[in-house]
């Protein structure tokens, strides 16, 4: 059951009508069992993957809490994260690390027959593993008591807005919300639904759209020159964003209504002025993930300069290899480190730069560009996310610029692009326009939304504003959306 | 805040829901009004089919997508003929379609179905739409069979079918109906047109031919280019006509050069496999595929025939069925007419 689809509207317009219509203690059974009911819409058996992680966390934090000494909190922490990583890698990355090995060995001309498992990726694995994870970790580090109830925790793991593919809530922000009653307030769940739709709208409206182009291209690279591969990329690269924070939007807002509050995951990413603020605004839950869980505990940058930048690889490629088993993902993850190690090793030679050309004069126009160079490096790495194969996004990376020039001189006779670009994009002309007006417009709101909050400004106004307004924004996105078997791009993860 | 005026503002509160939601029905429903205006004109061409069907006493029915609804031209044929193709019909409309005609008529004791590369690709195996096919088809538990439906699904289709708009595809379908009007309106008719689309196959640059063929090949011979499912609903369609007693025919309708050619490139050997292992079930095999291969005035695109195409065509199929079902010899007029474009095709009997 997807966000973008009537039977998830039916679905969550059903549990809220119940949730504040039951007695406030048996709510947690009725989000217990809509969570598990939403996991089960899409392989059912799988649900005994989320409750063996469940049951794993659950009594390892029971026992790290009740330990006595640091090295039994240890040993119990070390079976949490063997038994949650081992169904991580079972079902996520054996395969993948099964293939590289036979071809590893093929080249030393070793027999190696180990078989694959035939299995699915579990939707939203790699996310409520993350969840339980921090949970064990926090428990051990001692950040959190072990949540007791066995049934709370167990929702906890499975709270189903943000089951699927985030945000990666912390035990210590989620769990204690369970606990709390959560009154009716018109307020709250206007909010959350407005957002809902804001979500809806960059799903259905944007990233639907653009993934036509994108798909088209990307899966027949061969068919395509230059200009189609810049247009196919740079239409991943809102198709993403609009895509995943879509979804976060959608996940958040219906926590909202329900009365929870789910951490932020993306904070206007491509106004980003570098790469590192790049990952501070881009899938947040994930990132300070690693921060807390991961890159600080190596040492983060307190330790010697070769140490640091070991950290930065090590980090950038497990985010890399989290994303998916394929070395698309740890190529594009390679490349953000390489990213932020060029952007430590160049930093005093970009400050002389910028000092000799006085470009520390024009404070806008620094950042501004800063944040064009910064856009376009994002975009760029998204070529090896996006590719189906190491070999496909090489040979669009080749031919990015060919028939370049010849596309520039004839930019007049745009009418004609379909021969200009060299194929057929899959959008209709019209359609093509809109895109790019869609892609603006949520630029824009962006842009003003830095400033004041344009829900908190639409709802002081009076009522002969507001509504139009909503009724404008609802038509408005079921009109402008696509709605085909496009599924969301993170839920693979 | 006190109770009195808590109750007042969650009154207030309750007001303004109901309010706002009567009022969001009232536009749905002017909207879904005017939806069903604009597509009204597109059912009744849909169920001409179905009302031609009906005043005649058939025998044989042509089920199909696109292909044989182009290629064949129910003019040419006989009272004996039916044709209920509709474009993008899979094997599950077909079956649908064929369930609807023999429970309407008893005389049909043959169906000719296509046997065509992409009928059991991932190209027709996503199309799992059936609103239309709710105008004529009520035999629900065949639909939740053939779309892979509960009732859930099957309610929620039937909502899609009284109330339009409650289904995302048709908010997407009445986007691109207004979209479509305004360019008409804000250009000359002409220019919306896409190039290639009014011209005959013959009078498109060869370059733009290969690039059109391309990339309908490309969308119909996807990976994977045979599909479990596709191949078991062939079966079911053919344990359908077995249990009817209804003889069946496969056929290739013709191809043009180019879509030939690139088609080539794929593995159509894994289709022709499928078929050839069930052609002991078929009447009739007929391959037309080549048949107008050097006649590219005879299309309108890659893979269908235009109208001058499929009168010629139409011809040819009706002398090979008559011959091979009812045992009809070929005339002299047959001889002469068609002999031009016999040469160039084959026909495989069992």
């Amino acid at each position: 059951m997807s966000f973008n689809s009537a039977d998830f509207l039916l679905f969550f317009a059903t549990v809220v009508t119940l949730y504040f219509l039951i007695p406030y203690r048996f709510r947690w059974m009725l989000l217990l069992l809509s969570s598990y009911y939403f996991y089960m819409c899409w392989e059912p058996e799988y649900v005994f993957l989320i409750i063996a992680t469940t049951l794993i966390s659950y009594s390892t934090g029971i026992l790290i809490g009740s330990a006595d000494t640091i090295r039994r909190k240890k040993t119990y922490l070390v079976i949490s994260l063997t038994g949650n990583l081992g169904l991580l890698f079972a079902f996520k990355y054996f395969n993948f690390f099964n293939d590289s090995l036979k071809s590893a060995f093929y080249h030393f001309n070793i027999m190696y027959n180990v078989p694959n498992f035939n299995v699915l990726l579990p939707i939203g694995i790699s996310f409520y593993t993350f969840q339980t994870l921090s949970y064990s970790i926090d428990v051990y580090r001692g950040e959190k008591q072990p949540e007791r109830h066995l049934f709370i925790f167990a929702l906890y793991v499975s709270f189903f807005p943000q089951l699927v593919a985030g945000p990666i809530e912390r035990s210590t922000r989620l769990l204690p919300q369970f606990f709390r009653k959560n009154e009716f307030d018109i307020e709250r769940i206007k909010f959350g639904l407005q957002l809902m739709l804001w979500g809806f709208f960059k799903k259905v409206a944007i990233a639907d759209r653009l993934a036509i182009v994108v798909n088209q291209v990307y899966n027949n690279p061969a068919d395509y020159t230059g200009v189609s591969f810049i247009i196919a990329t740079y239409f991943f690269a809102f198709q993403i964003y609009c895509d995943f924070s879509g979804y976060s939007d959608i996940a958040i807002g219906a926590a909202q209504v329900l009365g929870y509050d789910l951490i932020k995951n993306f904070n206007h990413p491509y106004f980003s002025r570098s790469v590192a603020e790049f990952w501070r605004r881009w899938h947040i839950s994930l990132s300070t993930w690693f921060r807390d869980y991961l890159y600080l505990p190596l040492g983060g940058n307190r330790v010697s300069k070769t140490r640091w930048h070991i950290n930065i690889i090590v980090v950038f490629i497990i985010s890399g290899l989290w994303h998916g088993a394929n070395w698309t993902f740890i190529a594009w993850a390679s490349l953000h480190a390489l990213y932020m190690l060029s952007s430590v090793w160049l930093r005093d030679f970009r400050g002389r730069v910028t000092k000799a050309i006085r470009l520390d004069r024009y404070h806008n126009l620094h950042q501004c560009i800063k944040a064009f160079v910064t856009f376009h490096l994002v975009t760029f790495s998204w070529i090896f996310f996006r590719a189906n194969s190491i070999s496909d996004a090489a040979y669009i990376v080749a031919n990015l610029f060919t028939n370049l020039g010849f596309f520039l001189r004839h930019i007049t006779e745009l009418g004609a692009a379909k021969e200009l670009i060299g194929g057929d994009l899959g959008l209709a002309k019209a359609e093509f326009v809109l895109a790019f007006i869609l892609i603006m417009l949520m630029e824009v709101t962006h842009f003003v939304q830095r400033r004041f909050s344009i829900r908190q400004l639409i709802s002081q106004r009076s009522i002969w504003v507001r509504w139009p307004v909503y009724y404008a924004a609802v038509f408005g996105t079921l009109f402008l959306g696509k709605y085909g078997v496009q599924e969301f791009i993170y839920f693979q993860f | 805040m006190s109770l009195e005026s808590q109750v007042r503002s969650e009154g207030k509160d309750t007001l303004g829901c109901v309010v706002y939601v009567s009022i969001f029905v009232v536009i749905f429903s002017l909207l879904s009004f005017n939806y069903a205006e604009l597509t009204r004109k597109d059912n009744r061409a849909f169920m001409n089919a179905f009302r031609e069907f009906e005043r005649r006493e058939p025998q044989v029915l042509f089920v199909g997508d696109s292909h044989a609804l182009d290629a064949v031209c129910l003019g040419e044929l006989g009272p004996k003929y039916a044709i209920l193709s509709t474009g993008s019909d899979t094997i599950r409309h077909m079956l649908l379609k064929l369930d609807y005609a023999t429970k309407k008529k008893d005389g049909i004791q043959y169906v000719i179905v296509p046997l065509e590369y992409h009928m059991l690709s991932e190209y027709r195996y996503i199309n799992k739409s059936f609103s239309r096919d709710l105008l004529y088809s009520q035999n629900r538990e065949l639909i939740k069979k053939l779309f892979e439906i509960n009732s859930f699904g099957y309610c929620k289709a039937l909502m899609g079918h009284w109330i339009p708009l409650s289904a995302g595809k048709s908010w997407e379908k009445y986007f691109l109906i207004l979209l479509r009007r305004l360019e008409m309106a804000v250009s000359d008719a002409k220019e919306s047109v896409q190039p290639g689309l009014s011209q005959d196959w013959d009078e498109v640059a060869l370059a733009e031919r290969i690039k059109q063929a391309s990339a309908r090949i490309r969308g119909q011979l996807q990976e994977p280019i045979v599909r479990a499912e596709m191949v078991d609903l062939l079966d079911t369609f053919i344990s359908f006509c077995g249990a009817k007693h209804i003889g069946i025919v496969g056929i290739k309708y013709p191809l043009s050069r180019e879509y030939i050619a690139l088609s080539k490139k794929y593995d159509i050997a894994r289709v022709e496999k499928i078929y050839r292992q069930r052609r002991e079930r078929f009447m009739m095999l007929l391959d037309y595929r080549e048949l107008f291969i050097g006649h590219p005035e005879y299309f309108k695109n890659a893979d269908h025939l235009g109208g001058a195409g499929a009168r010629v065509f139409t011809r040819v199929l009706k002398r090979d069925i008559e011959e091979g079902l009812f045992g009809k010899r070929k005339t002299r007029a047959d001889r002469t007419e068609l002999e031009g474009v016999e040469r160039h095709g084959k026909r495989f009997n069992r």
